[in-house]
């Protein structure tokens, strides 16, 4: 059994990484990018311009300035470098602006590597002066290291001591800077000093075979993503720089107090229902009750929940009994304990309700079938004929075998008690996990949405195991080879 | 198997019960005791409340009254004193003798802030609910009466120099900075203990942090590029210097709005950054989470997703607006907000054209908008939508065809029965209200056969029978057909949308819409992937047109310039804006390049958008402001004798 | 002779049959399923902006025809295919009782006749056709005919307005009456309209996109089923990993990244992410069928693989699959109707979720009921019927 386990969860880490791998080319490679919100402007835009500069740091920060999956920009030749800055220098007039700001968005996402070619076409003799002028640009664009800043933490004295050299450099390298309408000789003499530069920091960008490989797989996204997933670290949200987990665990209260309740109610609920309709197989209740469940199973709920604002929360023509959404009422802070238990719970009666009704129908259908499964058995009969009433034979014998499948379900409920429900959430104005999930959607905040996810595969996959653990647990006949 | 006895039994369920009892008077004990606290914490709250007004409001009543007299306090010295003030003081008063003061104002916020550091964030959000109270403290502000004037708020006095290329500013001394909100208690914080004044020291701090290239601020640093250096001559004087005699840079002195430097300046524990990497500490501050300034209200909690608290700062150095607390409730959903208007968890709120025509304009007479019970009225916000043409795009490289879509436009229609009326028709970018705006030209009008002839004058005909007008260009069949983008989410333009596409369709022009989302929105804008796109500005009181319409921004990537719009003659035009200094002047100019635009139509001009506002009728003297933020609530306040406001009727 | 006959007609399926027509709820629900498909097809009958004919001064046009293929009008190529479908459905009734009457093989020709017309439905739907032409507004010609005194006589469907006409003579949204049954929403188009030719939208979602995953499903799980060794680990490792997907999160996330989103996109996803289930369950009946005689017996007998799989084991293996495929349907018509509702589905399509979100915006009840109601009523119907199946082939409950 513990050899199961250990073999089960050792399978995990390679299912987990296939996962996330999936996730992540899904992500990347779907159209549209980050970045976009950050400059948000919510519904009117303000007249205001914007900076070339800081979108690029956003980029080196979150790594999307690097490839997805493989890097293989150590070997860029000078053709690949020199059509991105003959597009970008635009000097027929006649590149549509689209393929003059994907060049540009290339040549920054080169950054170091581009660097040698850079040198190598700044040199050439044929250059118009629009050419050189963009060479130049992004030659002192891309030469900049960015100084070495984790998010959290403090630096040691070591990257200190690097980041002010870096800072140096940086400095010398933007007093290389000519105005855009410099003369030919002005820029003849900046090219004589970057070359200067280049002599002395040339071993920078000559890679070993080792270091070839080392750029090939892991100077990449997902690499970088990795590196810290083993920490158990999803990065920081794209749009207010907080850690993802940290996020996600103060939005998880707020569902858990909606799912958990739900789960226990559905479970109250559709026991009894399965039970009772087992016992009282093929008559007019059995039949009843499926057809009803099945009924409320088939109702959206979203369409449920917007019929129950319309008409218990809205007044006007119809009642007002139940608030219109939200956790809890705003000024909960000046209520005793027992007060804002009662207003939290008050305002979640809608969205329990529409959370809930919608599993009665497969729970108390397990409910059923696991009852019809040993309601027949011989140990039940004895039971019987041993004069027991029935409510002992059915509650006290039946019930303890027929609950199995049922009560293993519980682990394949984890993601969902956790995860929230996104509609309901979203409907009900509560702000859990549901409403994380939907808002970063909308924002395209990259790591959140990846965090999300990853974790709700963890979730599953954890829950899969609970209830295959829980199964052989209740179920002594049940082994693993 | 072992059985209990029946008396066995009988106990242990009495125990149980027992037990439950007593556990049930437990709760009910502490129910009591904790009620009790809640009370005297709410006491001790009103006194603090009273206390403060007591302590302070003579001293700033003094203050006042103090500089009326005798603008020059004689501690102080000026270096120019032969030159005029600039700044005027402010004649509208934010406490009137019927003024009330206390209250809780809740209000509503759609979306959480990205950030609170006014420097990183350029969020509307921020900006229209937090900044106004917390800080947005400027050297000076637009008068509440007559945006044309500035008045004074950080800075008692600026002298500029007659080239407008030096401001010499003199701070307002014991400006104070509100206290962190911090966990005071575990001694990580004592380095941020005691009060903070306001000096030249924050001020070259900001423009040091808004000039550094790490700083994530592109919002900012354009304006501020111009800026030579600034200089402090004392802890209150400072002084600004420009390169250039640009218009921009009076705004963007006088309305300069310090950032503090006791905490930004450091990190957690109280340690000064790293100077090579400070602008990416900054960018990612610790206290970015939480709102600091010196403006009349300071923060109290903020929980994410679902609330925002602040109270008024009892140290305001200004004067005091008269409602104690704000509190903004935190959810995206619109038919929330109505829904929570009418059950009185908001007392304040803005419509949306729905929500309009159902309370306020077909509304039963017993609703609470109806009765008497809310308030409302409409204000006009400093927005314009528009829809506009991609010049890139050859289709609209020709502007008849682009007065051919202005002409397609049903848009006395959509304003009567989409929009309900919540807006007013203009013609062009600038601001209806403000002295730049061309009253002689006249409304586009909506003239499906106006604009067929202007397809078929400029070459589009529907050649193949296929229902669409196409063309030869460049050797090649063109159809016309191109794609609107806009941004998802309103219903009111996706009606607006789809009626336009209806119409657009009998002259047999083929629209397709792509509603996104703002995010993908605005990426596509800035890599100018796009055909037409729906959009809106909001204008600033005197709007600088070069970011927007000037021929240098075409070409460049991520610009406001996102339609790639080019002509010369409004180049000069604005490039003249930019020098002149006098208002006739640059009134007439503004008409001219109003003008110009008008002919062209590089964007189909919409409307700006009016709001209607709701209120409940226990808040009084509900005014809205002339410039954004609109509804400033300084100025009002809760009538707490009659009605015992603010008690939730559930 | 005669009794061995009978004996053979008995077939696994007879026994379903009789099984599930015992159930009245589930015929019911198969009823109210064939009605569903048949109003889906010929929607254009009932509500429509154009005549069949008009006649103005004694000159007739039959603009009808015409129109039902004009891009234009209907740019939902769903919409163009299932007028292609209602155009040609009497060809396929006329075509089914000849070749009866003449004892041909029915059965073959009969699919080879459904695989060509779906080929012609689906060529007309995609652009490979140009069919487009200019937009006319018939109700207006006839109506200035009329204002102008001429003579002037048009037959309009029983519901004059298309899903996607507006009318601008009342403020919209207005409330149901009897010119609009259902009212109309804000733009002023007419609703029940709109839900009639909501009916497509979702029927083709449900049938699509189960047929995908279907397919993905089947493929997967019999390979893995038949063949076992490493075939079946590696496939089991795969559906491990895609089980772990949180499927409508995902389908969020991609919808929301899509930035032309159509039907067919929904419809994908929706097949792409939710294929598990069925090879799961296709990999267990192929276990459990492998090893039988019969399946030796092909083996034996050198009949290929392929054949085996699909003509031996899936026929036998067909009841789960078509139980799944039943409930699938169901689950994806609430599935894109979420989709909808959240404003990720197709906007330019007369989807029910969209109009109940619009509906919850608007506050109007009529714009949430109807659709609501109309989602429950198909969900519920092909939940039932389902169910029904699946007691139907559970020998177990067989009485």
């Amino acid at each position: 059994m513990l050899a199961y386990i250990a073999k089960r969860i050792l399978w995990m880490f390679p299912t987990f990484f296939a996962i996330s791998l999936i996730i992540f080319l899904i992500l990347n490679l779907a159209p549209g990018k980050p970045g976009g919100t950050l400059a948000g402007g919510g519904e009117g835009q303000e007249a205001s311009g914007s900076n070339r500069e800081s979108y690029r740091i956003f980029k080196s920060q979150f790594n999307l300035d690097k490839p997805v999956l493989f890097n293989t920009r150590y070997a860029l030749s000078d053709r690949e470098v020199e059509k991105c800055l003959r597009n970008f220098a635009n000097e027929s007039g006649k590149t549509p602006m689209k393929e003059v700001i994907k060049a540009q968005e290339l040549l920054e996402d080169y950054g170091q590597y581009s660097i040698p070619a850079l040198i190598r076409i700044v040199n050439k003799e044929d250059l118009s002066s629009k050419m050189m002028r963009v060479t130049l640009e992004t030659l002192l664009q891309n030469a900049q290291r960015y100084p070495i800043n984790a998010y959290a933490g403090r630096l040691d004295e070591k990257t200190k001591q690097l980041n002010d050299e870096i800072d140096l450099e940086n400095n010398e390298l933007r007093s290389y800077a000519c105005s855009p309408d410099a003369s030919k000789e002005v820029q003849a003499e900046a090219v004589s000093k970057w070359n200067a530069w280049y002599e002395r920091t040339k071993g920078r960008f000559e890679y070993s075979p080792l270091q070839k490989i080392s750029i090939f797989f892991c100077d990449t996204r997902f690499f970088k993503y990795w590196e810290n997933l083993i920490k158990f670290d999803f990065g920081v949200s794209h749009i207010d720089k907080q850690p993802v987990m940290g996020k996600i665990l103060s939005k998880l209260q707020y569902s858990l107090c909606l799912s958990v309740p739900s789960v226990i109610l559905a479970y109250i609920i559709s026991v009894p229902l399965g039970v009772f309709s087992a016992v009282k197989q093929n008559t007019l209740f059995d039949r009843a009750c499926a057809v009803v469940l099945f009924m409320l199973y088939s109702l959206p709920s979203f369409f449920v929940a917007t019929i129950l604002l319309y008409f218990f929360s809205q007044g006007g023509d119809y009642v007002k009994i139940f608030p219109t959404g939200g956790f809890q009422d705003p000024n909960s802070e000046y209520m005793t304990v027992l007060q804002q238990i009662a207003d939290v719970l008050w305002h979640l009666v809608l969205p329990l309700i529409c959370m809930t009704y919608g599993s009665f129908a497969s729970l108390s259908r397990y409910a059923r079938t696991g009852m019809l499964d040993v309601i027949r058995s011989d140990y039940v009969r004895t039971a019987r004929a041993k004069g027991l009433s029935e409510f002992t034979v059915v509650v006290k014998h039946a019930m303890r075998n027929g609950m199995i499948p049922i009560i293993t379900l519980l682990g394949t409920l984890l993601p969902v008690i956790i995860g929230g429900s996104v509609i309901i959430e979203y409907i009900f104005g509560i702000p859990g996990m549901g409403q994380l999930s939907i808002t970063s959607i909308y924002n395209r905040d990259y790591n959140m949405i990846m965090g999300i996810q990853l974790i709700s595969a963890i979730l599953v996959l954890i829950g899969i195991l609970i209830s295959d653990i829980m199964y052989a647990i209740v179920d002594p006949r049940i082994s693993f080879k | 198997m072992r059985k209990d006895s029946l008396p066995e039994k009988i106990l242990t369920y009495l125990a149980f019960i027992i037990l439950f009892i007593f556990m049930i008077i437990m709760l009910v004990q502490f129910d009591k005791i904790e009620r009790r606290q809640i009370n005297l914490e709410m006491q001790l709250k009103d006194l603090e409340v009273k206390i403060g007004e007591i302590a302070s409001a003579p001293i700033a009543y003094s203050v006042a009254e103090n500089v009326e007299k005798n603008p020059l306090t004689p501690s102080r010295k000026y270096l120019h004193p032969e030159v005029k003030n600039f700044l005027s003081d402010e004649t509208f008063k934010l406490r009137i003798p019927e003024t009330q003061v206390g209250g809780i104002l809740n209000r509503w916020m759609p979306s959480d802030p990205k950030s609170f550091n006014t420097i990183v964030s350029n969020d509307g959000t921020l900006n229209a609910y937090v900044g106004t109270y917390v800080n947005s403290e400027a050297f000076a502000t637009r008068s509440y009466s007559n945006p044309d004037i500035w008045v004074k708020g950080l800075a008692e006095r600026i002298e500029i120099t007659d080239d407008f290329k030096e401001y010499t500013i003199y701070l307002k001394k014991g400006v104070k900075w509100h206290r962190p909100v911090v966990d005071w208690q575990s001694g990580r914080y004592d380095w941020l203990k005691g009060d903070h004044e306001l000096t030249a020291k924050d001020v070259k701090f900001t423009v040091d942090l808004i000039k550094n290239p790490q700083v994530e601020c592109p919002h900012l640093r354009n304006y501020y590029e111009d800026l030579d250096y600034v200089k402090i001559i004392d802890d209150y004087t400072v002084v600004f210097r420009w390169k250039k005699k640009t218009y921009n840079s009076l705004s963007f002195t006088v309305g300069f709005s310090p950032i503090p430097e006791f905490i930004y300046g450091y990190d957690e524990d109280g340690k000064p950054f790293e100077k090579s990497v400070f602008g990416l500490r900054f960018n990612n501050h610790w206290y970015n989470m939480k709102p600091i300034g010196c403006g009349p209200y300071e923060f109290v909690s903020y929980v994410q997703g679902a609330s925002l608290k602040l109270k008024r700062f009892e140290q305001y150095y200004g004067e005091k607006p008269a409602i104690n607390e704000i509190n903004y409730q935190i959810f995206p959903d619109q038919k929330q907000n109505l829904l929570k208007i009418k059950s009185k968890d908001l007392d304040f709120g803005v419509l949306y054209p729905t929500d309009y025509r159902e309370e306020i304009l077909k509304g039963d007479p017993s609703s609470p908008f109806k009765n008497g019970n809310i308030l409302n009225n409409t204000y006009d916000e400093m927005v314009y939508t528009y829809w506009g043409w991609n010049m890139e795009n050859s289709i609209f490289k020709d502007r008849k065809v682009r007065w051919a879509m202005s002409h397609a436009l049903r848009l006395d229609y959509m304003l009567e029965t989409i929009f309900l009326n919540l807006g007013q028709r203009i013609t062009g970018p600038n601001y209806i209200k403000s002295p730049g705006y061309n009253k002689d030209l006249p409304l586009v009008t909506f003239d499906l056969d106006k604009a067929a002839k202007l397809l078929d004058e400029a070459g589009w005909r529907d050649t193949d029978n296929d229902g669409i007008r196409d063309r030869i260009h460049d050797g090649k069949k063109q159809n016309f057909e191109f794609t609107m983008l806009t941004t998802s989410g309103s219903p009111e333009w996706s009606a607006a949308q789809n009626i336009y596409k209806e119409d657009l369709m009998k002259i047999g022009v083929k629209m397709n819409i792509s509603e996104v989302d703002w995010a993908v929105m605005q990426k596509r804008i800035e890599d100018k992937d796009f055909d037409a796109m729906g959009g809106a500005w909001g204008t600033p009181w005197e709007s600088d047109p070069y970011q927007i319409w000037h021929s240098s921004q075409a070409s460049i990537p991520k610009s406001s310039n996102h339609i790639s719009y080019r002509n010369p003659e409004v180049d000069e035009v604005i490039e003249e804006l930019r020098e002149t200094f006098d208002p006739e002047k640059r009134a007439v100019l503004y008409r001219k390049f109003h003008k110009l635009i008008y002919d062209d139509q590089p964007y189909t001009f919409i409307f700006t958008r009016k709001r209607c506002a709701v209120w409940w009728n226990n808040l009084h003297r509900v005014t809205f402001n002339i410039i954004r933020p609109h509804d400033d609530s300084r100025p009002w306040y809760f009538d707490l004798k009659n009605v015992s406001s603010n008690v939730n009727p559930n | 002779m005669e009794e061995k006959k009978e004996y053979k007609k008995i077939s696994y399926w007879t026994v379903v049959w009789s099984q599930f027509s015992k159930n009245t709820i589930a015929l019911w629900g198969l009823g109210a399923i064939i009605l569903l498909l048949l109003q889906a097809i010929y929607v254009p009958l009932i509500a429509l902006d154009v005549p069949f004919y008009y006649s103005i001064d004694g000159k007739t046009e039959y603009p009808f025809l015409m129109e039902l293929f004009n891009q234009n009008r209907f740019e939902n190529s769903i919409d163009i295919f299932f007028n292609t479908f209602m155009i040609l459905s009497p060809l396929f009734l006329i075509s089914f009782f000849v070749m009866r009457k003449m004892k041909i093989a029915v059965s073959k020709i009969l699919i080879s006749l459904c695989v060509v017309l779906f080929a012609v439905s689906f060529f007309m739907s995609m652009d490979s056709v140009n069919t487009k032409k200019m937009y006319v507004n018939y109700k207006e010609i006839v109506a200035s005919a009329i204002k102008d005194g001429r003579q002037a006589d048009a037959l309009f469907p029983v519901i004059q307005y298309s899903y996607r006409e507006m009318d601008s003579t009342a403020q919209n949204p207005q409330p149901p009456s009897s010119l609009h049954l259902l009212g109309t929403d804000a733009e002023g188009r007419d609703v029940f309209a709109r839900m009639l030719y909501g009916t497509r939208i979702s029927m083709t979602i449900g049938v699509v996109a189960v047929s995908i995953y279907m397919l993905i499903g089947i493929i997967l799980g019999a390979v893995a089923g038949y063949f076992g060794g490493s075939a079946d680990l590696w496939i089991s490792r795969i559906i491990e990993v895609v089980i772990c997907f949180p499927t409508f999160f995902l389908i969020l996330t991609l919808a929301a990244f899509i930035e032309k989103r159509t039907v067919f996109h929904v419809m994908i996803l929706i097949g792409i992410v939710s294929w598990t289930g069925v090879a799961r369950l296709v990999r267990g009946e192929f276990l459990r069928q492998r090893g039988m005689d019969y399946v030796q017996a092909a083996i034996a007998l050198g009949i290929s693989r392929v054949k085996i799989i699909f003509s031996h084991i899936l026929p036998n293996a067909m009841g789960p699959i078509l139980v799944s495929a039943t409930f699938g349907v169901a689950s994806a018509i609430l599935t894109e109707s979420s989709l909808s509702f959240l404003g990720l589905g197709d906007t330019t399509a007369p989807s029910w979720g969209g109009i109940l979100n619009i509906g919850r915006q608007q506050g109007k009840l009529w714009l949430i009921l109807a659709p609501g109601f109309a989602i429950f009523f198909v969900v519920s119907v092909f939940n039932l019927v389902g169910e029904a199946i699946r007691d139907a082939m559970d020998p177990r409950l067989r009485q």
